[in-house]
């Protein structure tokens, strides 16, 4: 033959640069993944928009149900509660989505994972991407909700947005790792992980603000904590921009970590992931 | 130019049962191939077959050593991988060609003529559920064979299927081999192997056993599973496998070709016990292990008594098996208790044959009868 072919190495472990490397090689697998995915759900556009808002908006009717019940109208937030809630619910929504998306996308696709060779990793980025077009969505909602309320719009909202966006993706993809390491290594996460998630929504400042909050610790464990970030920065779009440098920089450490230790759990798991499954 | 080069490649699973037990599944298995080559994996249910060519598709990574791919390769472990019931048909060409690593554009310029070939016709829009089992096994074989990839590797793609599927699939997998490709087999179906290869590795708990012509792998390998290799040496003393023409009956004259129909089998039997009557069986199996024909004494009264422990039989008989290779395993027993069952004692060859023009011999699956007459009414 005239030509040298391309040589393919197969080896235990594979150096980070490869693995980086087939992850782009491979890319319109991925694309297939989230066309595949987008286009089960859009085949009747009506209810693939509706099962994209249907989880936030229903959370959303509940709790501000609830908050009025009792009572608790409006916050020291300095801006409409119900925006307040949407920008809470947005961001949690797609952290939980991305989370449950990835851990379903693995067991749905066992049989394409025991029989077929592309980056495991595009099981875990593809509902990554879904969820991001269905944030999308909410998102363009929250912002209608802002304009009908007659809400403080920040022109800096673009910017905030985008950070919220860089904080929230982070966190959501480590999570997404680490949740989905779990269940592969003992399947008995796949219950307790869902649990952990609905107790995210009171734990993280949703329908409540962190100022409200008295306790010392836990005003420090918001500092470090991303995902309350996301929010509060989505959330400074609609009102006095006064966001702490500090504060930021926390959150931004602490979401990179999360994604870097994600990642690097779920380079071990891809090893034997068709053998576990 | 060598085309696979796998050096000392090993794979344990860990157990997650009892404790750190782990399950080698393939231990130190070293071989190259050459480009153009087309090699069969043969070996029992769960020696290492299907891991081996998992770890060389990257479906899944080896505890150690290595393996070296020159040129793209591509594995269908499975028909249809990837497939999803609320996408089209067309859709799904899509889909399933880029799990297997067939670039969008490519699939694009053949995407007429894998439509084509499929044979679904109008019904390519519609969502896949609506499909028949053999509609969509036919879709996504029509991908497969429009893979353009130098090395293909197959594990048991042909297990699936009618066998008018199953021929079609072996005739476009003859013209993969055609082009030039470089071919891994791996099959239970030993006369496809035979077929399509040249060379044959046998793989026994993990590691490679064999690796050379695929006549004596088969040999081989047909050979290790005698269940008992020494009441083989023990009762065994010759046996002798003959077909060939039948005799042709008081001067009848032959105007046409005929099949080997007749078949003999000489078998010199020692060892056995004298005082009292020998139960005789034996059994004619395909390469896939179906029984196909029995014999016993006891089917027709007679009555066999070992004089001075030995004996030796011919069993004389008229066929209608197609060309190919059949393993012969023999029973002995007395006194209605089993002696010894002696699995793949022999191998009966009926040889290649086909004097009429048969489009195509390989179509024919058992049966070849030519004692018959045709009368115009």
């Amino acid at each position: 033959m005239p030509f040298q072919k391309p040589i393919r190495i197969i080896r235990a472990g594979q150096p980070f640069s490869d693995w980086l490397k087939r992850l782009w090689q491979r890319r319109e697998t991925l694309w297939f993944f989230v066309w595949k995915d987008l286009k089960v759900q859009y085949q009747k556009p009506i209810f693939g928009l509706l099962w994209s808002v249907f989880q936030p908006l229903v959370y959303f009717a509940v709790i501000l149900s609830a908050v009025r019940f009792s009572a608790r109208a409006t916050s020291e937030t300095g801006m409409p509660f119900e925006l307040y809630l949407l920008c809470g619910l947005a961001i949690w929504n797609f952290t939980t989505s991305v989370i449950l998306g990835s851990m379903n996308s693995m067991q749905s696709n066992a049989g394409l994972v025991t029989k077929a060779s592309f980056p495991r990793f595009y099981l875990i980025l593809s509902p990554l991407i879904k969820s991001l077009f269905d944030l999308g969505i909410v998102l363009i909602i929250v912002f209608a909700a802002a304009l009908w309320m007659e809400a403080e719009i920040s022109v800096l909202l673009p910017i905030y947005l985008a950070v919220s966006l860089l904080l929230i993706l982070p966190v959501s993809l480590g999570l997404a790792c680490i949740s989905v390491s779990l269940v592969v290594w003992n399947r008995h996460f796949r219950h307790a992980i869902p649990i952990l998630l609905y107790a995210m929504l009171f734990v993280l400042p949703i329908f409540y603000s962190m100022d409200e909050i008295s306790n010392e610790w836990l005003q420090i464990a918001y500092g470090f904590n991303p995902i309350a970030g996301a929010m509060d920065v989505l959330r400074r779009g609609f009102h006095s921009p006064d966001l702490s440098l500090n504060l930021l920089l926390f959150w931004d450490i602490s979401s990179t970590i999360l994604a870097v230790i994600g990642i690097g759990f779920f380079r071990r798991t891809e090893q034997t992931l068709a053998d576990e499954l | 130019m060598t085309a696979i080069e796998v050096i000392s490649l090993s794979k344990s699973y860990r157990l997650k049962g009892n404790g750190k037990e782990n399950f080698e599944a393939l231990k130190n298995v070293s071989f190259s191939i050459d480009e153009g080559e087309s090699v069969g994996i043969i070996g029992r249910n769960g020696a290492g077959k299907s891991t081996l060519l998992k770890l060389l598709s990257d479906v899944t990574f080896p505890t150690s050593g290595e393996a070296r791919i020159a040129g793209s390769f591509s594995s269908l472990l499975e028909v249809g991988t990837g497939f999803h019931p609320d996408l089209s048909g067309r859709d799904n060409i899509f889909l399933n060609a880029s799990i297997i690593g067939i670039p969008k554009k490519e699939v694009n310029h053949e995407l007429d003529s894998i439509i084509a070939f499929s044979g679904v016709g109008k019904f390519i829009g519609e969502p896949l559920r609506t499909f028949s089992s053999g509609m969509k096994l036919r879709l996504a074989f029509s991908v497969l064979a429009h893979l353009k990839t130098d090395i293909i590797a197959l594990d048991e793609v042909l297990a699936v299927g009618d066998s008018m599927f199953q021929i079609k699939c072996m005739e476009r997998i003859f013209d993969f081999k055609k082009q030039g490709r470089t071919i891994l087999f791996v099959s239970h179906n030993l006369s496809a192997v035979k077929k399509l290869c040249e060379r044959t590795l046998v793989i026994e708990s993990g590691e490679i056993v064999f690796d050379g012509k695929t006549e004596e792998a088969i040999r081989f390998y047909l050979s290790k599973q005698r269940n008992s290799v020494s009441d083989s040496s023990r009762f065994l003393k010759t046996i002798e496998t003959k077909a060939s023409p039948s005799p042709s009956k008081g001067g009848e004259q032959r105007t046409h070709p005929r099949l080997t129909d007749h078949v003999s089998i000489t078998i010199e039997i020692k060892s056995l016990p004298t005082d009292s009557e020998l139960d005789f069986g034996i059994n004619i199996s395909d390469t896939n292990g179906n029984r196909l024909y029995h014999f016993s004494n006891r089917f027709i009264g007679k009555t066999l008594i070992p004089q001075s422990g030995a004996l030796k039989l011919q069993l004389d008989f008229k066929h209608a098996l197609k060309p190919d290779n059949y393993p012969i395993s023999i029973y002995l027993g007395q006194n209605h208790e089993e002696l010894a069952w002696l699995e793949n004692a022999a191998e009966l060859l009926i040889p290649p044959y086909n004097p009429h023009g048969f489009h195509n011999p390989e179509a024919i699956q058992s049966a070849v009868i030519t004692d018959f007459t045709i009368t115009s009414l």
